[in-house]
């Protein structure tokens, strides 16, 4: 579900404004948008990303998590991982992210397509909602100042 | 009483199918429901690289989102149209609400046959229903009543309006949520309507009966030893198929061994492959499948003990 935000109905940002953490010289920052409707001063509606304070079972969400090396050096075997959130049933790679490996266990990573779970008659291959962890290997260093980011959609159950 | 298999309304089913997910370790398994107002959903991602000293893993920050309350109503008719049968009598028509949002909500009901309705969480009407509180996910069968006669066509509809409020979707009602948080309306806007539309079968079959006494005096007194010839037509305005006539021999009566007779002709009650039988204690007597027009008539006899 999407939400038709007004002018005047204003979204009130709940979102705990925490410090963003570094370990040495790389900086990693997760935020959660929701996509939202605005309507413009030409009228026209136009469907946007806003901070996820307020969401409610059926809305379409993207987790971001934003990485920086900020040091002097190139940093190598960088992964970002993001268990999905419980209430939240993933969806796919938010467009213009790579595809992350997925797991439906928190240990054994692979892509969606090659996943399979157990189920009811054996073995079964996954669906988006049987994801319960993303990751993203980084292959190549992330060279000095360089940053980047990673997405995933996901729908509040 | 004329049996026939023939005519059935159709039945909308709603179901609910659980995703069934095989988490085994640190995330519990869940299944598709809502998820209820309040939840607050934390998410924190984790970063691993490796340095001369191993690898090193921490966690971004952790953001929280809120679940707001989500106002939302699905009414199901049990079947697009619905064959009366009797149109002079009331009709119960039912209907299925479910609370699809992730409050517990309070919906008013209201019936409608062109003209109000009663509504009623019964088919008979005994416990009528004007509003009902739902959790979430909460199904409830609730009966229109609409009384007879009965008008073929007649549209019968059950709304249910979320007593919190109504609107466009994504319409926020501010302080509707739990603990004074907001609510938002989902995709009904907070009313569902679902019709039933009623026909009455013009190719419904009519049964009559009647019956004509004879005393052993001549007279036409029902009195012990007097014979009663029972006469049953069985029109068919339209096409039915397998239809079996069944009449069960009135207590304080015997009945009159091979008196029975189709359209004039006499059948023996044994089970012998014509279209009659007697059991001992109910007549039966095949029609097959009666082309439109067919009028059959059945005649048998009694003695009162």
């Amino acid at each position: 579900m999407t939400r038709l935000l007004s002018g005047t109905a204003a979204i009130t940002i709940a979102t705990v404004a925490a410090p963003v953490l570094a370990a040495g010289p790389l900086q990693v920052s997760a935020s959660v948008m929701v996509e939202a409707k605005e309507r413009g001063t030409d009228g026209a509606v136009r469907v946007k990303l806003v901070p996820a304070s307020r969401v409610v079972p059926g809305d379409r969400m993207t987790l971001v998590v934003a990485y920086r090396n900020t040091g002097g050096q190139p940093l190598s075997n960088v992964v970002i991982a993001n268990p999905v959130p419980a209430a939240l049933m993933f969806q796919a790679a938010a467009p213009g992210s790579p595809a992350p490996e997925v797991s439906a266990d928190g240990k054994t990573f692979t892509t969606l397509s090659a996943l399979r779970v157990a189920g009811p008659a054996g073995p079964r291959a996954a669906k988006p909602a049987d994801v319960t962890h993303v990751r993203w290997r980084m292959t190549a260093p992330i060279a000095p100042g360089a940053e980047g980011r990673f997405a995933f959609n996901a729908v509040l159950k | 009483m004329i049996k026939n298999g023939n005519v059935n309304g159709t039945q909308a089913l709603r179901v609910t199918a659980a995703s069934l997910l095989a988490c085994v370790a640190a995330v519990p398994a869940a299944v598709a429901q809502v998820t209820p107002a309040g939840t607050r959903i934390t998410n924190t991602a984790t970063l691993t690289h490796a340095d001369s000293a191993g690898p090193i893993t921490f966690p971004s920050n952790t953001v929280t989102t809120s679940v707001d309350g989500l106002v939302d109503v699905t009414v199901v008719a049990a079947a697009a149209t619905r064959v009366v049968a009797d149109p002079a009598s009331q009709v119960a028509v039912p209907f299925v609400v479910t609370n699809t949002g992730n409050l517990a909500q309070d919906f008013s009901l209201a019936g409608s046959g062109g003209e109000p309705l009663r509504v009623a969480i019964d088919s008979d009407g005994t416990n009528e229903a004007t509003r009902i509180t739902l959790t979430p996910g909460e199904q409830q069968t609730i009966f229109v009543l609409l009384p007879g006669p009965v008008v073929d066509r007649t549209a019968v509809t059950l709304t249910a309006t979320a007593v919190t409020g109504t609107g466009v979707q994504g319409s926020v009602l501010p302080g509707a949520g739990p603990d004074g948080s907001d609510a938002v309306l989902g995709g009904s806007g907070g009313r569902a309507t679902a019709q039933t539309v009623l026909i009455l079968d013009p190719a419904a079959p009519s049964l009559t009966k009647s019956q004509a006494v004879r005393a052993p005096d001549g007279s036409e007194r029902a009195i012990n030893g007097a014979t009663i010839t029972y006469q049953l037509v069985a029109r068919f305005p339209g096409a039915k198929r397998g239809v079996v006539i069944t009449d069960a021999i009135p207590a304080g009566t015997r009945f009159v061994a091979d008196s029975v007779t189709l359209d004039g002709i006499r059948l023996t009650d044994a089970d012998d492959g014509d279209a009659v039988t007697f059991d001992g204690t109910t007549v039966r007597v095949t029609l097959g499948d009666p082309t439109p027009g067919t009028v059959r008539t059945v005649r048998f006899q009694t003695i009162i003990n």
